[in-house]
């Protein structure tokens, strides 16, 4: 075993990492090796100088700011607009709202058949328009699922 | 003398119908470890506290949002992991020296040399070497948890808390050198 192959187990030593195997090993180095058994004592002695600072708790104001927070968040995705770990932009957000309500006002209008289309019905020798038929987008519908045109045309 | 908490049982699995009272418990399970590495990572009581905060809050809306987290231990320190090296990537990776004494000195008034230069020495460790020596020391995980939470394998770990120790050594006796305080 060499001088740095040593030195990397007394750290895992220290962190009580090492294997049987490991162990008999450092100790035949650490017995003829005065430099290495110097380095020892130095990690040991770093080891109980960094064991001296003490842990910290969490401060009860930052504690209760936490537990605020969490009760204040809504459950569900709705709690991530403008906030959260994945964040919507607020104007993205309304965006899509707005335009989701567009679009709900559209059909409900469509339904009632207050958007219709206008067709020309032409005939094959004047090529002149000859009656003007109103349409509803449940006709083109049936026209463009079924291949022919409602009945009442 | 340290309370290191060593590693207690494996924490519950966060199922996906996590509720409110999940969170409370896990938090109060982990509060105190999370601050206490966001505060030996950062070495600012104030910004320790915002990482905290926001780790915390990301646990809940995880939860809220249904989303499975295998450990939630190790979940935890990565994330506080990463918000904290963010945070000392945007400040320009330098712990705040004098928030480091001001600290001390809060907590123990009759401030101890060897104990200042020893804050100073770990704060002049670069990443992965400072959060893997606070990961063992303070916070009593084995190799295989920080090979985890630091995203490498065991013998990384076993090789980077080698070169960590190192450094410390070299700091301390180095700020030795200058006159200032201790020799190991």
């Amino acid at each position: 075993m060499n001088c740095e192959h040593c030195r990397q187990l007394i750290s895992a030593l220290v962190d009580e990492e090492l294997t049987e195997g490991e162990r008999g090993s450092l100790d035949e180095h650490l017995a003829q090796c005065s430099e290495c058994a110097q380095y020892s004592e130095q990690i040991r002695e770093l080891e109980r100088l960094t064991s001296e600072w003490e842990s910290s708790a969490m401060p009860r104001d930052i504690e209760q700011a936490i537990l605020d927070r969490a009760k204040q968040k809504p459950h569900g995705w709705l709690g991530r607009v403008g906030g959260g770990s994945y964040r919507i932009p607020r104007p993205v957000a309304w965006a899509a709202v707005l335009l989701l309500a567009l679009l709900s006002v559209n059909s409900l209008i469509s339904r009632n058949g207050s958007t219709q289309e206008e067709q020309f019905i032409t005939t094959p020798e004047n090529n002149q328009p000859v009656q003007h038929i109103i349409l509803t987008q449940a006709d083109i519908v049936q026209t463009y699922t079924t291949g022919s045109a409602p009945a009442d045309l | 003398m340290a309370v290191n908490v060593k590693t207690e049982d494996r924490p519950p699995i966060v199922e996906t119908s996590s509720n409110h009272q999940q969170f409370t418990e896990l938090f109060h399970l982990y509060k105190d470890r999370t601050y206490d590495f966001a505060l030996r990572m950062l070495g600012d009581a104030h910004a320790a506290g915002d990482v905290a905060q926001d780790v915390f809050i990301r646990l809940y809306e995880h939860q809220s949002n249904h989303h499975h987290i295998e450990d939630v231990k190790s979940w935890l320190f990565i994330v506080t992991r990463n918000l904290c090296l963010n945070h000392m990537r945007n400040r320009g990776r330098q712990v705040p020296l004098d928030a480091l004494d001001d600290q001390l000195a809060q907590t123990n008034p009759a401030v101890d040399p060897r104990q200042r230069a020893l804050r100073r020495a770990l704060a002049t460790l670069e990443s992965p070497y400072r959060e893997a020596l606070i990961l063992k020391v303070y916070q009593g995980f084995a190799y295989i948890e920080i090979a985890e939470i630091l995203g490498t394998t065991v013998p990384a770990v076993r090789a980077i808390l080698f070169k960590a120790r190192n450094q410390l050594r070299d700091e301390l006796n180095r700020t030795q050198a200058k006159g200032d305080s201790y020799e190991l």
